[in-house]
């Protein structure tokens, strides 16, 4: 199983070193640039600037990529801050909107490979740097969205401190976002071997029990069916590892319910050892 | 081990709060104006959380002490139990917390003083010679993170003052300095859960083996103090007639019977739904793939296997312990 992951990029220059890095490929879409690597495990998608068009752009990178519980997501993006160092990475642990007040608490379930700070969402640059916040326009936008797919442990925004009190957000330059965004790719990396890792960890929860399609296909089942019938074979194979249920113990079942029942009937006699793997 | 510190904005000057902070100077701190925003939502995957998690310090604002599900008690008639936190630094499968709450952070309520006041109400009010339960590890375990909360170092002092309060603290921690260091005080049990050290192995992720336990009871019981026994839940598998004898005998070999306070078994229930959520959280449990079924809103052992289960531990346990010191938890609400 591959870890899947779902970037979130509010212009090119900062998607830029991600792309060339992943080595993504543009995808054919028309409402946002949308890249994605081979087998389909990486996507990016360009949102363009602020959090309402973070939001969208995130709904719809969801629905392009099948987006499950078991994705990844990652905001990464610049920021400001009064005194943080230029260039220097953070990871949000707060994340709050400046308009309406509401916040959000990325779960750090792993070693950050970064600083980690809170973040305020403006809709207008601000640039008086309030509170010890880094200052950007998606994250909360970005977030609100995400986590409707995901958990808050697998949903996370880093920012790249593109201004502070000493240095202007006038001076920002497209080559200099994407020299700032390329000198973190190593921070960018590590961060995303963990969520990957965690996306894998929970494919691995929610992925089908072994036999579940070849049932499928021998019978009908309705919706109710189908989630007793993924139950039972989860039992099936906690009880009676390495067996086929289908050689062993279906192999005259005429319909679903047949099989709901033969199933459900074998497991509860089966005796439950709980010392043996 | 506690990387992050979530505050409350309300109590970041708190006394404990800042104790706290002085032991943990490494920890990443975030405030937060009230620990739901952390602790409450939706989008929280337990599991994942397990991995590593955080420590939010609150104020509790109400409901301090609360009456004790029904079929949860030793002995007294009045039974109240208290959180002053809420998880557990252990992982326990049959653990119903894990089906409770969204989140695995510990959240630790540090107006002690609240809860103290609430007691004494209570005590006041019932002015009879009759004794009153108030069991601290329900929603967590009342040792186990000590070394943070100073929890017991609190509030030995206080039931040391009101003797018709009993205080029981449930633990599966071997961490018993602060006990050991108090002189004991006849109105606390400390209270000890196990399950045979084969399940132990299996179910219970990152708790003290059960010799350990036993042999901490056994410090406890020499310097004094009064010990409980919990064998719940019970759990059912192949050979449990063996495990459990086994670990029933050797708690007795070590333990005297004399300071034994109470003995009980439960059953394992779930409230349906909360069982649905643990057995998506954790499909790959075996625990969860036994004779379980649904009834009277709960899932559990059938009637059979429960009465048989526990009819077996008490058969035995009679053998070693008056009936008046053995108990039955048959909660049949959460």
């Amino acid at each position: 199983m591959i870890g899947k992951i779902n970037f979130v990029v509010a212009l090119f220059c900062e998607a830029k070193p991600i792309i060339t890095h992943f080595n993504l490929r543009k995808m054919d879409s028309t409402l946002f640039k949308i890249y994605s690597n081979q087998n389909h495990s990486i996507w990016l998608i360009i949102s363009s600037i602020g959090s309402s068009a973070s939001s969208r752009a995130t709904k719809h990178l969801a629905l392009v990529s099948e987006a499950d519980m078991g994705t990844a997501w990652l905001n990464i993006g610049i920021g400001g801050h009064d005194n943080l160092p230029l260039e220097k990475a953070i990871l949000a642990h707060k994340i709050t909107n400046s308009s309406t007040g509401k916040t959000w608490f990325p779960q750090l379930i792993f070693d950050p490979p970064c600083l980690t700070t809170s973040v305020k969402t403006v809709e207008k640059p601000d640039f008086n740097y309030p509170d010890d916040n880094v200052v950007e326009m998606e994250a909360s936008g970005f977030y609100s969205a995400a986590e409707s797919y995901s958990t808050r442990e697998m949903v996370h925004c880093m920012k790249i401190i593109s201004d502070n009190s000493q240095s202007p957000a006038g001076k920002i330059t497209a080559a200099i976002v994407d020299k700032s965004i390329s000198r973190n790719l190593s921070i960018i990396k590590e961060l995303v071997r963990k969520l990957q890792f965690l996306s894998m960890k929970e494919q691995e929860r929610t992925s089908d029990p072994p036999f579940l399609q070849e049932c499928l296909s021998r019978w009908h089942f309705t919706v109710t069916q189908t989630h007793q019938l993924k139950s039972l074979l989860r039992k099936w194979l906690l009880l009676q590892p390495g067996k086929n249920v289908l050689d062993v113990l279906l192999p005259d079942c005429k319909d679903s319910r047949n099989v709901i029942q033969t199933l459900d009937l074998h497991l509860k006699n089966t005796p439950v050892w709980m010392d043996h793997d | 081990m506690i990387e992050t510190i979530y505050i409350e904005s309300e109590i970041r000057s708190h006394p404990r709060t800042k104790s706290i902070l002085s032991r943990f100077s490494k920890a990443r701190i975030v405030e937060c104006e009230r620990y739901g925003e952390v602790f409450n939502p939706k989008k929280q995957n337990f599991r994942l959380q397990k991995m590593k998690p955080a420590l939010i310090i609150a104020r509790k604002h109400r409901n301090f002490i609360l009456d004790a599900p029904e079929g949860f008690g030793i002995g007294g008639r009045k039974n109240y139990y208290f959180s002053h936190m809420l998880n557990c630094i252990y992982d326990c499968r049959y653990c119903f917390l894990q089906g409770m709450y969204r989140s695995a952070n510990y959240v630790l309520f540090v107006n002690y003083e609240d809860f103290q006041n609430e007691i004494n109400n209570i005590v006041e009010q019932n002015p009879d010679e009759e004794e009153i339960t108030f069991f601290s590890g329900y929603d967590c375990d009342s040792l186990a993170l000590e070394s943070v909360t100073r929890f017991v170092r609190e509030f030995l002092p206080f039931f040391q003052k009101h003797k018709k309060a009993v205080l029981e603290l449930r633990t599966k921690s071997i961490n018993v300095d602060e006990l050991l260091n108090h002189e004991v005080i006849p109105n606390c049990v400390v209270a000890y859960s196990f399950t045979p050290e084969n399940i132990s192995q299996k179910l219970e992720h990152g708790v003290p083996p059960v010799k350990k336990r036993i042999q901490t009871m056994k410090s406890l019981a020499e310097k004094g103090w009064r010990v409980g026994i919990r064998l719940d839940p019970l759990i059912y598998h192949e050979g449990y007639q063996k495990y459990y004898s086994k670990l029933i005998q050797e708690i007795f070999y070590t333990i005297s019977v004399e300071s034994i306070h109470s003995m009980s078994t439960g059953p394992m229930r779930f409230p349906e739904k909360m069982f649905h959520t643990i057995e998506r959280l954790y499909p790959d449990e075996r625990l969860f793939s036994g004779p379980l079924e649904n009834r009277n809103g709960l899932t559990s052992y059938s009637e059979g296997i429960e009465t048989e289960m526990i009819n077996f531990c008490n058969t035995i346990l009679e053998n070693h312990l008056p009936k008046n010191k053995l108990f039955s938890c048959l909660q049949s609400s959460f």
